[in-house]
């Protein structure tokens, strides 16, 4: 039945959206979270 | 002038060293193994007597809903960690876990819904499964605002540990609530009324689920120290900006 | 940094509402005890006079032999009852999800009507937990269509 079919390819396909789309949020978080991380050090060594 | 880093500090792990890397390459592994589980799943069952094609949606959407129940245990029991030896690690690792644990129940609906529209005859109905589980996700969507908007860390971390233990209360009623109320939601599963062509594709993706469920937990848990080792380093340096 | 501004301090309020609002809503709202999702068949006839003309979820199983389905009116008529007792005739409109068919468990919305026929606005399905693999020969559903088919002829 093709109707069967599309609602199979859309509960795959809805399970990748959600796990590449976490993927790419944490790659975002990870990188912001290093970038501050870096600039924080910076910081806190010149007034060292 | 010399300052005490507050945290343990696992530069390696927060800035991508070799420890980073390790996890990188797990990462790979669990979303290859989800690949394979999937094809697996796809290629070995044959259709079902009443549903036909449409079983092969139970290789995500139980997956997504058990790991994401194993997510909330995770936050519960670190919660409870936090609670009691007041280490801030565990309250980083309750709310990494929390992020994926409502990612996966958000998945879980998202499925559900799609897989309830061709045998149900519906998208949703609010029968004590589909609304325990809405109950959840919303508890936890609550905890992730919550934790966005303390800005003192201990405060975030006890309120935190508070409502995480609260949400993870609901997930034995979600789990029970099939055997405890009338529901459109058929009972749970069990290996005697699935035959072991479907059991095999379930196990297979289960495990994957999890694996991808403990590389995104690590992964969001390590952003979680690098972002609090700096705001303890900001929170340091304003401080002694005052001071001078 | 101890004390919180007052932006964040009604953020912190609102999430707190949420939570203890979802909470509430879980014990009190659909789920307490006096509002079950759906009735028997045999609830809803010892209700009497009173299950007329409400709105309310009836679920039951597919009365073996008592499907009628015209393909010309899309209109759909069967009975419902628990698994022995007095059945609820039933009529509805519209093709049935494809799991339906005799001895299925089904969920309906709609009223009770005064002649005695439940008029459903809603027909779910409900399915067991069982999954099986079609036996030799058989061809997943074939039962459904064969259903659909002999009961509009």
């Amino acid at each position: 039945m093709e109707e069967q079919y599309g609602f199979v390819v859309a509960a795959y396909v809805v399970m990748w959206v959600g796990v590449i789309g976490y993927l790419v949020r944490l790659r975002r978080v990870s990188r912001a979270a290093r970038r501050r991380l870096d600039e924080a050090s910076r910081g806190a060594g010149r007034k060292a | 002038m010399s300052h005490a880093v507050p945290l343990e500090s696992d530069s390696a792990a927060a800035t991508g060293g070799p420890g980073g890397r390790g996890l990188e390459w797990f990462g790979v592994a669990a979303i290859l193994m989800l690949v394979g589980a999937q094809a697996l799943g796809l290629l070995t069952s044959p259709a079902d007597r009443d549903m036909g094609h449409l079983q092969k949606i139970m290789y995500v959407h139980v997956p997504a809903a058990w790991n994401a129940f194993i997510a909330f245990f995770v936050v519960a029991v670190s919660s409870l960690l936090y609670l009691w030896k007041g280490q801030e690690r565990h309250d980083l690792l309750a709310a990494s876990a929390a992020e994926v644990g409502t990612v996966f129940t958000a998945l879980t609906l998202a499925l559900g819904s799609i897989w309830g529209r061709p045998t149900w005859g519906v998208w949703w109905t609010w029968d004590p499964r589909l609304t325990s589980t809405a109950v959840l996700l919303l508890i936890f969507v609550g905890y992730l605002s919550l934790r966005a908007f303390i800005e003192d860390a201990d405060r975030r971390a006890q309120w935190s540990a508070a409502v995480g233990l609260l949400g993870a209360l609901n997930v034995p009623i979600v789990y029970m609530s099939v055997r405890w109320w009338r529901t459109l939601h058929q009972i749970q599963s069990t290996p005697s009324t699935v035959d072991p062509e479907y059991v095999v594709g379930l196990r297979a993706n289960a495990i994957a689920v999890l694996l991808v469920l403990v590389y995104f937990t690590m992964k969001r848990y390590r952003a979680a120290r690098a972002e609090r080792l700096a705001e303890q380093l900001e929170e340091q340096a304003a401080l002694e900006g005052r001071g001078a | 940094m101890s004390s919180m501004s007052g932006r964040r301090r009604s953020a912190l309020v609102v999430g707190v509402a949420v939570v203890v609002g979802a909470f509430g809503f879980l014990l009190y709202g659909n789920i307490d005890s006096n509002v079950v999702f759906f009735l028997t068949p045999q609830e809803l006839l010892a209700r009497g006079p009173a299950a007329y003309d409400v709105p309310v979820r009836l679920g039951g199983l597919v009365q073996p032999g008592s499907v009628k389905w015209d393909p010309a009116s899309l209109e759909l008529r069967f009975a419902v009852m628990d698994t022995t007792g007095p059945a609820v005739a039933v009529q509805s409109s519209g093709a049935p999800p494809q799991m339906f068919r005799d001895g299925m468990g089904v969920v309906l919305e709609g009223r009770y009507r005064r002649d005695g026929v439940f008029q459903a606005t809603e027909l779910m399905v409900k399915h067991s937990n069982e999954y099986r693999k079609p036996e030799h020969g058989e061809r997943p559903q074939e039962m459904y269509r064969s259903l659909m088919k002999g009961a509009g002829t």
